[in-house]
């Protein structure tokens, strides 16, 4: 963050050409994975740095965050008292099984991107503008049984890393210059991404079981506000 | 001044777009129902359709099973093979736009039941079984090892689906090397047991007949009904195999439902003999090394001894009548003994042993009646969950509780329960026997030395059991009442600090789960 405010400092001087804006926005995926944690839209929030290399031409970079947390309920079969022994075979007979303590899950997924912006200015306030960027998706999932991790008695943590990219088509509005240097910006933009899916998986003991795989292919959309410098 | 816009831009970005959802399951993550194999312990789990392995190490291992998904599992008797049983569901549309179960058309859909066999976490056979099949047995040791049967029990039945015209009595023969059925056989309606004999033979029992096979060959060697009269219903519902030294024949001893008749086929020379026991019975016992069968009544205080010698000539004076002070209903027969005892009647508290040599009688009365009794290996211990007696004051009548009873001698203790005792297990060691008892809903065990049942140990466990089995390798395996998954093992010869290994978190396998077609021929 120090590394882009030094860098937005050194730029002020110069015609507004570059930008950083906060973004608010959902990546959405056709994954059904997605519905265990939360459905088929992630949320997430972060900033977007741009260097105008032209006029129509910037260098984007963005970090962004999504975090979902689940409960996955409480009662989902009825519990009647156990009763039987583990004997040298099972069955269907589901009743017998355990009810107690929680599943819970908490999903951080970090979206990484470099790619460039291509802008056409119609008005001095009206810009539409597309991009094309590559991602990376950097996850990390944790199950327990307990929010808290000092009273979890069940703990897991696994991680995940997909790539991929992005195409999208946007609007920006620009307010009038300030001080001849700085100006306001506001965007809105839809588009499409593709990733490779992210693998969590429970290690244990040199071993390792697959809790299951979320990609992101699907429908982007985004909103912004930020400064033009 | 001027950096104040950017530091709260940046405090926003950091914050991240956080989401709080309520997702339910809408199946179990886990059966508790655990198959402990010389490789590990099997694990089910429905929701993510999938089997897992346990190792001691702490591993853990996603068995392949193509696509299928286990519904129920099974541990061959010397725990070297784990079969399951497991359903594969085919979209019939082979477009590949059809990625997800959800894509399919439900007229394409077809589900197929396996049977899969699993040996060192790896499917080394899958056949396809009708899907009504659901009770395996097993002949045992030696030649027939890898023999398996597999039939309907319709006493098992849960969710039966049947596809066209099917023969629910047909029973299968599963070659477990092989991987495939090597026979099969119709023995009529509602097969509910069956019992291996002497030159490979397999005794099974239905409704009105007795079917016998020879498993050299998988064909029917004869069948024996019950009755000549078509019209007739005789449902068997005992059976044990005994040996007639003198005519050197293997017999099978049958009792039928709501008759005091004994049926006696001899299956060398295939013909019927029926005795009169005077009484309904409802258990039976055959000790091999006595030669000497028992029967027990539970609507009659008597037990009946027969010379397995005299079963040809079975008549009242071969009858060997030895009475009771209180009814029992169920026998265990070992060392050379028989063990009666009653788990039906609410105010019998007698548990008796006969000396099948001596005939002796002795008699041991528990504080409270017999919910459920159990033997060590070489018969020299019993140990009986005991339950509430209804309507009596005492403290001890009003709980459960657990009796040790030392078979050697008439010397019984009787210990009452925190809470109800939910599983009971005994493992022998060299010259010791420990049980474990279980205890619903509190998070310990009791571990009991059979020799000295008094100084109970308490077991401490990481969550309360839910259900407690054993393992080949002599240890005690508990499963834990935890969402997630948590099993511990127990090895009651082991010190304190090395005793229980518990293994946690392997219920989250398959968590995230896309219900993707499983493709056959394809990765899944």
């Amino acid at each position: 963050m120090l590394t882009i405010l030094a860098f937005t400092s050194a730029a002020m001087a110069a015609e507004p050409r570059h930008e950083i804006t906060f973004d608010l926005g959902s990546l959405n995926s056709n994954d059904p994975a997605w519905n265990i944690v939360g459905g088929q839209q992630s949320p997430s929030s972060g900033i977007r740095a741009g260097y105008g290399a032209k006029p129509w031409l910037t260098v984007i970079g963005s970090w962004h965050l999504s975090r979902i947390q689940t409960d996955h309920g409480a009662s989902y079969y009825d519990y009647e008292e156990p009763h039987a022994d583990i004997g040298h075979d099972s069955s269907t007979h589901e009743s017998n099984n355990a009810s107690n303590g929680q599943v819970l899950s908490e999903l951080s997924i970090h979206h990484v991107s470099l790619g460039a912006k291509f802008s056409h200015e119609v008005q001095n306030w009206l810009v539409p503008y597309a991009t094309a960027q590559g991602r990376l998706h950097i996850g990390s999932l944790r199950v327990t049984d307990k929010w808290d991790a000092e009273d979890a008695s069940i703990d897991l943590n696994a991680s995940g890393l997909g790539y991929g990219g992005s195409v999208s088509a946007g609007v920006e509005l620009r307010s009038k210059p300030i001080g001849g240097s700085m100006s306001l910006a506001a965007h809105l933009e839809l588009g499409y991404s593709l990733s490779t899916a992210m693998d969590f998986a429970v290690e244990s003991e040199g071993s390792s079981a697959s809790i299951g795989s979320l990609n992101y292919n699907g429908a982007t959309v985004s909103a912004g506000v930020g400064l033009r410098f | 001044m001027k950096w104040q816009p950017f530091s709260l831009l940046a405090a926003l970005a950091l914050v991240g777009c956080s989401a709080e959802t309520n997702e339910p399951i809408n199946q179990d993550l886990w059966s508790s129902e655990l198959v402990s194999g010389v490789d590990g312990v099997y694990v089910r789990l429905p929701h993510a359709g999938k089997l897992i392995r346990l190792s001691d190490s702490g591993a853990i291992e996603e068995v392949d099973l193509n696509g299928a998904s286990p519904q129920r599992l099974v541990s061959v008797p010397d725990g070297s093979k784990t079969l399951a049983f497991a359903q594969w569901t085919e979209c019939e549309d082979e477009d590949e736009d059809i990625v997800y179960l959800s894509d399919c058309d439900s007229d394409d859909i077809k589900a197929h039941t396996e049977l899969h066999i699993v040996s060192d976490g790896v499917t080394t056979g899958q056949l396809d079984i009708p899907s009504f099949i659901n009770t395996l047995s097993f002949p045992g040791s030696g030649e027939l090892a890898n023999v398996a049967v597999a039939y309907l029990d319709d006493t098992q039945i849960t969710g039966l689906e049947i596809n066209g015209v099917v023969d629910l009595g047909a029973v299968y023969f599963i070659d477990m090397d092989q991987g495939q059925i090597v026979g099969s056989t119709s023995v009529g309606f509602s097969p509910d047991r069956i019992l291996f004999g002497q030159d490979n033979k397999a005794i099974i029992m239905s409704r009105s007949k007795v079917v016998v096979v020879d498993l050299n060959t998988y064909q029917q060697a004869f069948e024996a009904p019950l009755t000549l009269d078509a019209d007739q219903k005789i449902d068997p519902s005992g059976a044990e195999l005994a040996y007639d030294a003198d005519s050197q024949s293997e017999i099978l001893l049958l009792t039928v439902e709501n008759s005091a008749d004994l049926y006696m086929l001899n299956l060398k020379d295939e013909f019927w003999n029926i005795g009169d026991l005077g009484s309904v019975p409802t258990g039976i016992g055959v000790d091999q090394e006595t030669g000497k069968s028992v029967f027990v009544f539970g609507s009659s205080s008597k037990a009946i001894v027969l010379n397995n010698s005299e079963l040809a000539t079975l008549n009242s004076s071969s009858i060997q009548t030895i009475s009771l002070e209180e009814p029992a209903n169920k026998t265990i027969v070992a060392n050379k003994s028989a063990v009666l005892y009653n788990d039906a009647n609410d105010y019998v508290h007698d548990v008796y042993r006969i000396d099948l040599e001596t005939s002796d009688l002795t008699e041991y009365v528990a504080e409270n009646p017999i919910s459920s009794l159990k033997l060590n290996a070489d018969g020299s211990k019993a140990v009986a969950v005991m339950k509430p007696e209804f309507g009596s004051g005492s403290y001890q009548d009003a709980n459960w509780g657990v009796a040790i009873l030392d078979l050697g001698s008439n010397d019984i203790v009787n210990l009452v329960a925190e809470s109800r005792p939910v599983g009971v297990e005994i493992i022998d060691s060299e010259d010791v026997s420990y049980a474990l008892v279980l205890l619903s809903g509190l998070d310990y065990v009791l571990k009991l030395d059979l020799a000295n049942p008094r100084n109970a140990e308490q077991i401490d466990l990481p969550a309360a059991p839910l259900s407690l089995g054993t393992m080949p390798d002599g240890r005690f395996l508990i499963a834990h009442d935890s969402k997630l998954g948590m099993v511990s093992t127990f090895d009651p010869a082991a010190s304190a600090d090395d005793a229980l290994t518990t293994h946690s978190g392997f219920a989250a396998v398959g968590l995230l789960k896309n219900n993707k077609l499983p493709r056959r021929g394809e990765e899944n």
